[in-house]
């Protein structure tokens, strides 16, 4: 217990000295050592105790069509916060991981015209485990490793127009069950450590929220005729993907993520469709936490 | 081999199958045909009017397209498609442009308005009490008048049970929706729920459930539920003419299941679509009936609501001053006729 001690003043000092190496070295530490068994005998070091998180920020573009407002595609521009946040767990022999991500974005639109706006909005949160059944080699190739695993999220959120009459708004609501995979590739250019990364995700099955083809809301809430706003989706009705490409890299006492963020979200339900593709360059700030319970709890 | 397979039909499920809806080129030619195809899988009266007008749309489409070609202006193609669209006879269907409106008002604009401002500043006066936009005084005869010239603006149930609370020593109310256009439903529901005492059964509502002109929802009841403020028990006359629209022919069909209640003026406008909007690529707007609402027997009420008693305005009674319908009330509630 002393030594594992020592072990994370140690650790402390050495983020607190913000050398270069020692960010670089934690970097390589945090994918190194989940899939390597590396330090089992550190409290410390322990891979299940060492927390990634991730925010960023990010601004891209947005092009979405909602039929319940109107027959026309919109485009626009479009801000996201993300908050990643990856751990492992001590499950399957500590094969498996688990995800938390939370975003928000929102994206002001325009019709082809520019005679109307829009606005979109949407917030979800998410859980995933993941499953590392290789080591750093797959497919032959060294250093690259790749987990999968199911994810549930919830997500709200609506599009606004600034001209329907009793039309104006359309909310959304989901819950979707999906299949998720992470590789994750580390390089290192001239002793200069990178990570590269890409994660993709595609709900499977799931629910969601849209009036019937011309329901109005006024029917919905005033009335109180709530049946038919609840749907089932498949991958069928909802073929959705995201896809997330990451490069973390170490600058000065920090570790920066930059990524690439293409999103299609899609619904067919009710004869209603919805479209909203995005393309987001995000960046964001990494931190790598030691995760301590009680007395250093093993 | 299984698992590649169930792989490959995801993949291949997942890349062709992208969300959209057809995109017509902002052309003349594309905007005719998409404003067009808005109406034929949106407009939610196609069945009801070609029964009792003989509406054909398609016919509609081929009797237009011929007036349509590329090298047409902004104003005459706005022109053709106001054409196309006053084919619905609808006051709810309109089409918004920079430069102009298109509407179809012959709902009103083809009767006599059975309504002069002018002359019912006489009997308004200067010390008419105004709450949240309803005008109100005791009449002479103690008879009280409440003129509600729009429910676009919300009316509070406070501003409700102060009016009727100044009005409760009358004999009897007028409430005057002449010229009301129409506004919020639930604005208008709030109102004729002061004047009933138990709930009602006014009329069904539905909505469209597929691009077809058949494919509707089951009717779902509409009801007045009796208010917890004051409620008015004593008689009172609604009156009406052609320019009571949307909201206000809701507001005039739920007051007649009321009890104490006496419509008189003249038939309504109409209008029991509730609207809703799209748009054409040019950017041009455009506003369309989309859920059609019935009364309570399960009757059509677009076309309008006839009152219980037909009054017109006399325009020698204007000329002195004198508003026959708002006379004719006074008579009806003092026991005079």
């Amino acid at each position: 217990m002393l030594q594992s001690k020592n072990n994370i003043i140690n650790n402390r000092k050495n983020f607190r000295g913000g050398e270069h190496v020692n960010v670089c070295l934690l970097l390589m530490l945090f994918w190194l050592m989940p899939f390597a068994g590396m330090a089992q005998d550190s409290v410390a070091l322990k891979p299940n105790k060492i927390v990634e998180s991730v925010f960023s920020a990010g601004i891209g573009s947005s092009n979405v069509l909602d039929t319940y407002l109107s027959p026309l595609n919109y485009k626009g521009t479009e801000l996201r916060l993300q908050y990643d946040r990856f751990r492992l767990t001590k499950m399957m022999g500590g094969k498996v991981g688990v995800q938390y991500q939370y975003s928000l974005f929102a994206s002001n639109l325009k019709n082809g015209a520019k005679t109307a706006e829009e606005w979109a909005g949407l917030a979800y949160a998410s859980l995933g485990y993941f499953y590392n059944a290789n080591s750093q080699n797959v497919f032959g190739i060294k250093n690259l490793s790749v987990m999968f695993g199911p994810q549930a999220e919830f997500g709200v959120g609506g599009v606004y127009n600034d001209r329907n009459s009793n039309n104006p708004a359309n909310a959304k609501a989901y819950l979707d069950l999906k299949a998720s995979a992470i590789a994750k590739y580390k390089l290192s250019i001239k002793n200069y450590p990178l990570c590269l990364s890409n994660q993709i995700s595609v709900p499977l099955v799931g629910l969601a929220f849209s009036p019937e083809y011309q329901q109005s809301y006024y029917e919905i809430f005033g009335l109180g005729y709530y049946g038919g706003i609840v749907n089932p989706t498949t991958f069928v009705s909802r073929p959705s993907l995201r896809n997330q490409f990451s490069a973390d890299f170490p600058l000065k006492n920090s570790l920066i993520r930059v990524s690439y963020l293409f999103e299609a979200d899609q619904l067919k339900v009710n004869n209603l469709k919805f479209h909203s593709y995005s393309n987001i360059f995000m960046v964001g700030y990494v931190k790598h936490l030691f995760r301590l319970r009680g007395k250093y709890k093993n | 081999m299984k698992l590649k397979a169930i792989l490959t039909f995801f993949v291949c499920t997942m890349l062709f199958s992208c969300v959209e809806e057809e995109q017509y080129n902002n052309s003349a030619k594309g905007n005719f045909e998409a404003l067009w195809k808005v109406l034929d899988e949106h407009y939610c009266f196609f069945d009801y009017k070609k029964e009792v007008i003989g509406l054909d749309w398609n016919e509609v489409h081929d009797k237009y397209a011929v007036r349509i070609n590329n090298n047409m202006t902004n104003a005459q193609l706005f022109e053709v498609l106001c054409d196309m669209l006053s084919e619905l006879q609808d006051g709810h269907v309109n089409l918004y442009a920079a430069h102009d409106v298109g509407r179809n008002w012959s709902w009103y604009e083809s009767y006599p308005s059975n309504f002069s401002a002018d002359v019912q500043k006489k009997y308004l006066g200067r010390d008419y009490m105004i709450a949240s936009g309803i005008k109100y005084k005791v009449l002479d005869d103690n008879i009280g008048y409440i003129f509600i010239e729009s429910f676009s603006d919300g009316i509070g149930d406070g501003n409700l049970s102060q009016v009727l609370n100044d009005l409760a020593i009358c004999n009897g109310i007028i409430v005057d929706v002449r010229d009301n256009g129409g506004g919020n439903i639930t604005t208008s529901q709030k109102v004729a729920n002061r004047f009933c005492n138990e709930k009602k059964l006014v009329g069904y509502i539905c909505h469209k459930t597929g691009k077809g002109h058949s494919d509707f929802s089951e009717l779902k009841p509409m009801y007045l539920e009796p208010s917890d403020g004051v409620r008015w028990q004593k008689k009172a006359v609604v009156l009406t003419n052609r320019q009571c629209y949307s909201a206000t022919n809701s507001f005039v069909n739920e007051m007649r299941y009321c009890p104490n209640v006496t419509i008189v003026g003249d038939k309504t406008g109409g209008g029991s679509g509730l609207p809703f909007s799209s748009e054409l690529p040019k950017g041009w707007s455009v506003r369309f009936s989309a859920c059609p609402m019935f009364d309570a027997e399960k009757k059509q009420i677009e076309f309008g609501i006839e009152p219980d008693i037909y009054v017109d305005m006399d325009s020698s009674d204007a000329l002195k001053g004198y508003d026959t319908l708002i006379e004719y009330a006074r008579k009806l509630l003092g026991g005079k006729l």
